[in-house]
Formats: C-alpha cells, sequence, structure tokens
C-alpha cells in the first residue's frame, strides 16, 4: 500500500509539473506580459482561461436588425452596447461580449475603436484606438479589482485594466486610452430609438450559445458573491450589482454614480443635473429604454435646462422633445444633439465603487 | 490463486466480457460524458430552428482553459445547442471511461465481495477519484453554485483536476483490480471457470 501512496504521489507531481509547463498556460501570463505595473502586482489575478482564452472579436459580421436568422440569439430584454459614429448606429450586445469581452472594429470612416465589456464588473466601456496606433486589444486572462484587463497586439506587453482607460503595466504603462461616447439599452429600447442601426452577428465563426448567460446567477443585483476576490470590502450603500450610470473625475478617485433604480424611481423619464469637476453635467433617463446618458446641457454655447415630464424630456427654453441620447426629436431644436460625456460608462455599483472610493452617490431626492 | 498472476488489463477485460459490467461501464462513461459536457457549456438550454455551422478546424488547437478546447462547429436544435470541440470531447472520453470502468469495479465489490481481496467498502475507493474527477470538469459551474470565490489557489487546484483525476482513476482501478479474483465473478449463480467468462446472459450475482 506504501508502495501505490508513493506512487499516487509521484504521479500527481507529475501531473502539476505537465500542466504548468505547457505554454500559453494561464501560469505563464506573468512570463508573457511585462509587470513592471503602477498597480499592485499582487492585486494581479489569474483568470484561469490564459491568454485570448476568451477570444475578442475583430470586425465580425454587421447585420441590419431585421436579420431574424442571425439575430435569433438576441432578445428585446437583453443589453446592447451601442453607439452613433459617421451616421450610422451600432449595437453589441451583451451576448456576444459575454463570450468575447472586446469587439474590435473599423469603422467606415476609418476609426478604429473597441467594444469591451466586463461581465464580472459589469462595466461596459467603448475605447478608441487611435491612442496604439489603431492596434487590436485581446483579453489577458488576469484581472485587476476583478475586472478585465486587456492587452494591445502591438507591444503584446503592456496591459490595461479596463475600468482604468489606461496602461498600468508594461512599456505603455501610463498611457491613456481614450473612451468614445456609448450608451447601455436593451436590445427593444436602441432598435425603437435606430431601427437602422447595425448590429453583431450570431454567426462569428467563434462557436458559442449567445443565447445562454455564462455566470449564472452572478449579475443578480442582490447577488454579493463574486468569483475572485476583490481585495477590499464592498460600499454597501447599494446592492453590489446594481448597474450605475458612473462619471468619472478626470483626477483622484471621485466622480459621480447614478444608480439605475434611483433613476427610475418614476417608472418614466428622469432627468439629473450633477456637477463633475467644476463642469454642469445633464443625465437623461428613459425608463422604456432602460438606459441613460450624461451630457453638457450646452446648445450653440447656452446652457439650457431640461426637465421630465412623464415619459419626455423637454428643455425649457424652447419646448423641444428630446430622448435619452441627446437627440431633439420634435420642436425648434428638432435634429440637434448633446454633447456627451465620453467618460460616462455603465457598471456594477461594487465595482465603481471599488474604483473610484471617493465617488459620490445621487440618489433620487 | 489464479487471478493474481493476471494482470490488471487482463481482468478487465475478462470483466467487461460481463454483459452486466459492460453496460455499467458504458451507461456511466456515457453519463458522465453527457454531464462534462453540459459542465463545459459544449451542451447548453437554447436555439431556435436547426442549424449547423462549422468553424476554422485549426482553432480546435486553441485552449480557452487549462484542459478546455475551441470548439469547430455548432449544432443548433430546437431548445438545445452543441458544441462541437474535438479536445473537449477527447478529454472528456478518456476521464468518461475511466469513471465508468472505476464504478463498474466498484459495483463488482458490493456485489460480489468474494471476488474481491478486500472489504466490500473498499470498492468505494475506486469511487473517490470519480468524484474528483466529477470537480474537475464541474468546476465553473461547481463555484458559481456555490458561491465560492476563486483564488489563486483554487485556479491553480482547478488546472490540475483533469490529469490529477486520470492518474488517480488509473491507480485506483489499478488498485481493485489486482484485488480481484475475476473467475471468482459468478453470473446466474455459476462460477466461470478460468479464462472463460459467458458474458450472454444478465448478470444476477449472487452474493
Amino acid at each position: 500500500m506504501l508502495t501505490s501512496v508513493r506512487t499516487a504521489a509521484g504521479a500527481m507531481v507529475v501531473a502539476m509539473a505537465f500542466a504548468g509547463c505547457d505554454g500559453g498556460s494561464p501560469s505563464d501570463l506573468t512570463s508573457t506580459f511585462d509587470l513592471d505595473c503602477s498597480i499592485p502586482t499582487r492585486q494581479l489575478l489569474d483568470g484561469g482561461v490564459g491568454v485570448d482564452g476568451i477570444p475578442a472579436l475583430t470586425d465580425p459580421r454587421l447585420v441590419s436588425a431585421s436579420s431574424s436568422e442571425e439575430l435569433s440569439y438576441l432578445r428585446d430584454r437583453d443589453r446592447v452596447i451601442a453607439f452613433v459614429a459617421g451616421g450610422e448606429a451600432y449595437a453589441i450586445p451583451h451576448n456576444i461580449l459575454w463570450w468575447h469581452e472586446i469587439v474590435n472594429l473599423t469603422l467606415p470612416g476609418g476609426e478604429r475603436i473597441a467594444v469591451t465589456y466586463c461581465p464580472l464588473t459589469g462595466s461596459s466601456m467603448v475605447f478608441d484606438r487611435a491612442a496604439i496606433g489603431g492596434a487590436e486589444l485581446g483579453v489577458s486572462g488576469l484581472l485587476f479589482q476583478t475586472n478585465l484587463i486587456m492587452y494591445d497586439r502591438s507591444t503584446n506587453r503592456s496591459l490595461w485594466p479596463q475600468m482604468m482607460s489606461e496602461a498600468r503595466c508594461g512599456p505603455a504603462d501610463g498611457s491613456p486610452l481614450p473612451m468614445m461616447a456609448a450608451f447601455e439599452t436593451t436590445w427593444e429600447g436602441w432598435k425603437e430609438l435606430y431601427p437602422e442601426t447595425r448590429v453583431v452577428s450570431g454567426v462569428t465563426g467563434i462557436p458559442r450559445n449567445y443565447t445562454q448567460y455564462p455566470y449564472g446567477n452572478y449579475e443578480v443585483e442582490s447577488n454579493g458573491d463574486l468569483l475572485f476576490p476583490l481585495g477590499k470590502p464592498m460600499d454597501a450603500r447599494r446592492m453590489p450589482k446594481e448597474r450605475v450610470l458612473a462619471v468619472p473625475s478626470r483626477n483622484g478617485t471621485g466622480g459621480i454614480a447614478l444608480p439605475f433604480r434611483e433613476l427610475d424611481r418614476d417608472r418614466g423619464a428622469a432627468v439629473v443635473e450633477v456637477r463633475v469637476d467644476g463642469e454642469d453635467i445633464v443625465v437623461l433617463w428613459e425608463s422604456r429604454v432602460q438606459g441613460a446618458m450624461a451630457f453638457r446641457p450646452l446648445i450653440a454655447g447656452v446652457r439650457h435646462t431640461f426637465v421630465a415630464e412623464g415619459d419626455e424630456i423637454r428643455d425649457v427654453e424652447t419646448g423641444s422633445l428630446w430622448r435619452m441620447d441627446g437627440v431633439a426629436v420634435q420642436g425648434p431644436l428638432s435634429g440637434v444633439r448633446l454633447d456627451p460625456v465620453s467618460d460616462a460608462y455603465v457598471a456594477f455599483w461594487f465595482a465603481w465603487a471599488v474604483f473610484r472610493p471617493e465617488t459620490e452617490l445621487w440618489t433620487h431626492p | 490463486m489464479t487471478g493474481s498472476r493476471r494482470s490488471a488489463l487482463s481482468r478487465l477485460t475478462t470483466l467487461l466480457r460481463v454483459r452486466f459490467y459492460r453496460r455499467v461501464s458504458i451507461g456511466v462513461a456515457g453519463v458522465y460524458m453527457l454531464l462534462f459536457m453540459v459542465a463545459l457549456r459544449d451542451v447548453s438550454r437554447g436555439g431556435t430552428g436547426i442549424r449547423f455551422l462549422t468553424a476554422d478546424w485549426r482553432r480546435m488547437f486553441e485552449r480557452t482553459g487549462a484542459f478546455t478546447f475551441e470548439p469547430i462547429a455548432q449544432l443548433v436544435l430546437p431548445g438545445v445547442t452543441v458544441l462541437l470541440s474535438p479536445g473537449n470531447l477527447l478529454v472528456g472520453m478518456v476521464v468518461a471511461v475511466l469513471v465508468g470502468l472505476n464504478l463498474a469495479v466498484t459495483v463488482l465489490a458490493f456485489r460480489e465481495p468474494a471476488a474481491c481481496r478486500f472489504n466490500r467498502s473498499a470498492g468505494v475507493l475506486a469511487s473517490l477519484p470519480a468524484l474528483l474527477a466529477g470537480s474537475a470538469c464541474c468546476a465553473p459551474v461547481i463555484v458559481l453554485l456555490l458561491g465560492l470565490q476563486l483564488s489563486a489557489v483554487l485556479v491553480s487546484a482547478f488546472q490540475v483536476l483533469i490529469p490529477a483525476s486520470v492518474i488517480l482513476l488509473l491507480i485506483t482501478l489499478k488498485l481493485v483490480l489486482d484485488r480481484t479474483d475475476v473467475e471468482r465473478i459468478e453470473v446466474e449463480g455459476e462460477a466461470f471457470p478460468s479464462g472463460d467468462i459467458r458474458g450472454s446472459g444478465t448478470s444476477n450475482a449472487t452474493l
């Protein structure tokens, strides 16, 4: 029996060596990237999937909203990250991003962007890749404060924690990754705003079941369980996975968070005026699209005041009717588009509060 | 004993010539394989219509985890989607076959202790690695269900579960087979002569 025990122990050692020495394995992450970082490296966690184990998409097929077969994976209530560029509307469903986390796109106007979503922090962020010479972004397999860490495919060494919007390890450490204004709404809501929108087809060339959310009940608002340790206590002022529209301050670790449940208190439209870095910002919310966005309330340099009346948003000065995407659709200002705060994005409350511990929290008065 | 001079492989072959144990092995392996694919989400709910989509076959070598690989085809059926990953199928089949064989010898120990030179409950030994193998395939599901948190240690542990399970399954299988006299397996109340197993009838072993 002693021989058997010895054999088993030896076999375990061989197995561990086998798992650890294979090139590209998750345990090799630390040697793949340059871990000369401006964040604590002990807080970099191996997610267990390896580099590109979650494969980013590059220029996937885009189809119209009426393409029923290629969009059979998408339900009206599913959430999308959406934006307008060059007069065209685009929607990248969370369903796609659950499995790929990054979609690198080259738009018809030549803009190279990356639409990113971290399912663990619920953070939806679109980046302008011009700042990194148009290089594609990939999923490193590492996490920082349970948030996606991207790597760029030009240096292949630098690491970019998504919610920090800049490189924090490697040769590019400290380089910013500018954001592009984007919205997070339901698919049904976005289709209503932009019926002609283009959307990512379910045929991506990488077989996945895009109807299936892969993390169980992880994103239930009240679920405080995390897959990876946060290293810090959670801010208990809101439910951990409640979505907030977050507007970061340019310096420091502050900003303001507007929880969706607070915005939706009246089950209609909402207008909230806040100040960040001394600048006036107006947040528009529409319950029917379950989405909010922050804008500068200036039209031709003139400060405007917005009010919510039931399901409608109007400006006091002209009485024009506005939508949550900052477009006037009726009245004297019809066709005018507000300047969005491109740094604003949607995330789970717990994650925002960890990255921005000095954040203000807006609640319904 | 005659049986002690036979190799483990020979004992296994002899055991599998009994239809009952063959069925136990295949049945358990089949169920395990299905659970393995569900746990890896290669079989999952959701799907409309009937479609078969293929991807670049070279992606089959790309890994999505320590011992998991990219699928290269997708079968969509009403209500269910099946992803076909040759790598996952291969890993799953190896573990499933070993789990099936271990469970077969466990059943043998319980049903026919006369054929085993160890305590009946020791047969459970063979099923322990099967449980470990279960954890190996279902690690992400277990983590989500139990609300566990994946520490660096746990991530590393999950990465060696598959090879560790395979090795332990092989060891327990050999240990149990080495202590089994397959000649004493009784089928339909009759002991087999050495080297001659009648596997045609339904096993109705007596204890």
